[in-house]
């Protein structure tokens, strides 16, 4: 903190200039208390051996696929029923880990956490190449980690963080590329491939990149058009054939099960609340980043980070879909973090430039709008004696009370959850406990008293006891919905009740499906699973 | 690229997004009569991408 203010030795200038120090201190404790109950709540899922997000086990089922040398992109109209949604490179790179040690939850969950501590550390990159202050680097990487939704998301089983940290690294990558030509005043292509082969990564880790790709090619339109194009060319036509190429191996699979699969509907009060809930939890990163943009725009140039955080904030309106949420707005998080850090780090260099005074106001304030910034995302586990009574002292409740999701059962009485959220207590953030273990444990002996294998909506509890993973419930659904898929045989092998078992969790199976279900299964066991009511069905005598 | 080349292409986007909503119309893609609530903020947008183009037009010659 060597770059804060140093005043005349006078008694009320000494302790005014220690003001920033002081806040600058707690707002550090603050971000790293987050970064630990992240790692708490990491740790918890790593050891947990079910789905705690409905489609992790999908995805770790791609996995498998995968290490075994098979497509995920699948005919969804025989036994198992089941395909991918999503493109292939988070899957292929967890492989190995499959290979090692099998099938675990903890491979994909361990490989996204890490994707977003990258993704953190990129941040911090970004701003400390320009900003050279290593506390305003640290508190805008750790911002990120910081944010409820990379906290609820980030140590799961599933792509979207992967794609956002090479989406990150690509445009801090570029930016510094950039920087780097005009001092230079000559190109970098080797540098610039980088930039494209980490974008291209992103687009087949999750095709939601499309989004960063043209903040990209927009950013160097307007810095060199011709540049642009040069480059956009053999970009699309890279991209193009490794989706012929994938499309021809899986013998059209892949166009049906990740394009047409996708087309879902918009619902604009799911992308609304969204937006409202982001900006609730994000204002001061938000507000900020946006300010520096629109500076950008009239009194400098437009930086990558600007028109990036721009496209990514536009692109989040696609939370509003059919099965989409909070985490699309990861990509919008991630830039508003870097921006607010060259904000804040232009703030202070102006600060430092007007004397003392206007130093120690502006070498406060930041401060004070990171601690601000950090209790508007207050979220964490209080389960054990120590996090309640940290919990207690920031003025929080250490227990909220919440019913158990039920789709297929009774509503139920609500319970206490040792979790707290501004967000909202849901279902993604409090740690699975023993408990949940032991129920996870408890539906999967369910399967071992049939022969077969369960038709379930998790794929956790198959992968458990090792039979076939059986149906993509939501994949089947969005099939179902863009008239994508033949349900007969499984319509025909559900009413001769060739499954004796089958586990329900939320109902996405298509309708017809849900009424032959209905019609030749009953529920004999409920059992309650990370605050879900799960429905364990047998056939109708 | 300029400023004012920059504002220029803010305001034929703009221009481009409001015709389009129009032709979805056209093409029988809404849900609504007359006006819908998804064309309302679609114009909304475009409006403001326009304004946003017409006030980077005085800036001139400045490197966008």
């Amino acid at each position: 903190m060597s770059d804060v203010p140093m005043p005349p030795k006078r008694g009320w200038e000494t302790a005014v200039a220690n003001l920033p120090r002081l806040l600058i201190t707690l707002a550090l404790i603050a971000f790293i208390g987050y970064l630990v109950v992240y790692t708490i709540y990491a740790v918890a899922l790593f050891q947990f051996p079910f789905d705690y997000d409905q489609g992790e086990g999908f995805e770790l089922m791609d996995t498998v696929l995968f290490s075994q040398g098979e497509w995920p992109y699948r005919d969804n109209d025989h036994y198992p029923f089941y395909s991918s949604n999503y493109p292939p490179l988070f899957h292929v790179i967890i492989v190995p880990l499959v290979w090692m040690f099998g099938p675990k939850y903890w491979t994909g969950r361990l490989v996204s956490w890490l994707g977003t501590l990258i993704t953190a550390a990129a941040i911090g990159y970004g701003v400390q190449r320009e900003g050279k202050r290593w506390w305003l680097s640290l508190l805008a990487g750790l911002s990120f980690l910081a944010s409820n939704y990379v906290y609820h998301v980030g140590p799961l089983f599933r792509q979207h963080m992967f794609m956002v940290m090479f989406e990150t690294v690509a445009v801090v990558y570029l930016a510094a590329t950039i920087d780097r030509e005009e001092r230079d005043g000559r190109f970098h292509p080797k540098r610039l491939l980088v930039v494209m082969l980490l974008l291209l990564a992103a687009g087949y880790t999750k095709q939601l990149a499309y989004a960063t790709v043209a903040a990209v090619f927009i950013f160097l339109f307007l810095r060199t058009p011709k540049r642009a194009a040069l480059w956009a060319v053999p970009f699309a036509a890279v991209t193009g054939l490794i989706f012929l190429w994938i499309n021809h191996a899986t013998d059209g699979w892949w166009l049906v099960n990740t394009v047409t699969a996708n087309l879902n509907p918009f619902i604009r009060e799911q992308a609304i609340g969204l937006f409202r809930q982001w900006f609730t939890l994000h204002t001061v990163l938000t507000v900020v980043a946006l300010l520096y943009a629109v500076y950008q725009l009239y009194f400098e140039r437009l930086s990558a980070y600007s028109v990036w955080f721009v496209l990514a904030v536009l692109n989040s309106v696609t939370a509003g879909k059919w099965g989409a949420g909070e985490s699309y707005f990861a990509t919008a998080i991630a830039a508003s973090c870097v921006l607010t850090g060259l904000a804040f780090s232009r703030v202070l260099t102006w600060g430092e430039q007007k004397g003392w005074r206007w130093q120690t106001a502006v070498a406060t304030v930041i401060p004070l709008l990171f601690l601000l910034q950090a209790g508007k995302m207050i979220h964490m586990p209080t389960h054990t004696p120590a996090l309640a009574a940290i919990a207690r002292t920031l003025g929080q409740p250490d227990e909220v009370y919440i019913a158990p999701q039920t789709s297929c059962s009774a509503p139920r009485d609500p319970q206490p959850v040792y979790y707290i959220d501004s967000a909202g207590v849901s279902l993604l953030g409090r740690p699975p406990s023993e408990a949940d273990t032991t129920a996870g444990i408890a539906i999967s002996e369910q399967i071992l008293q049939g022969e077969t294998a369960a038709f379930s909506e998790d794929a956790g509890f198959n992968f458990y006891v090792g039979r076939d993973i059986v149906t993509n419930p939501t994949q089947l659904l969005n099939l179902y919905q863009n008239s994508a898929v033949d349900l007969s045989d499984m319509l025909h092998m559900l009413d001769q009740q060739e499954f004796d078992t089958l586990i329900l969790r939320a109902q996405f199976y298509p309708p017809p499906v849900l009424d032959v279900i209905g019609q030749r299964y009953t529920t004999t066991d409920l059992i309650e699973m990370n605050g879900f009511v799960y429905c364990i069905m047998r056939p109708r005598s | 690229m300029t400023k004012r080349q920059l504002g220029m292409l803010l305001i034929a986007l703009g221009l481009m997004g409001a015709i389009g909503t129009f032709v979805v119309d056209w093409l029988g893609a809404g849900q609504f009569q007359g006006v819908g609530p998804a064309q309302r903020l679609a114009l909304l947008a475009a409006g403001l991408i326009v304004l946003v183009g017409l006030t980077l037009l005085p800036l001139g010659d400045k490197p966008a």
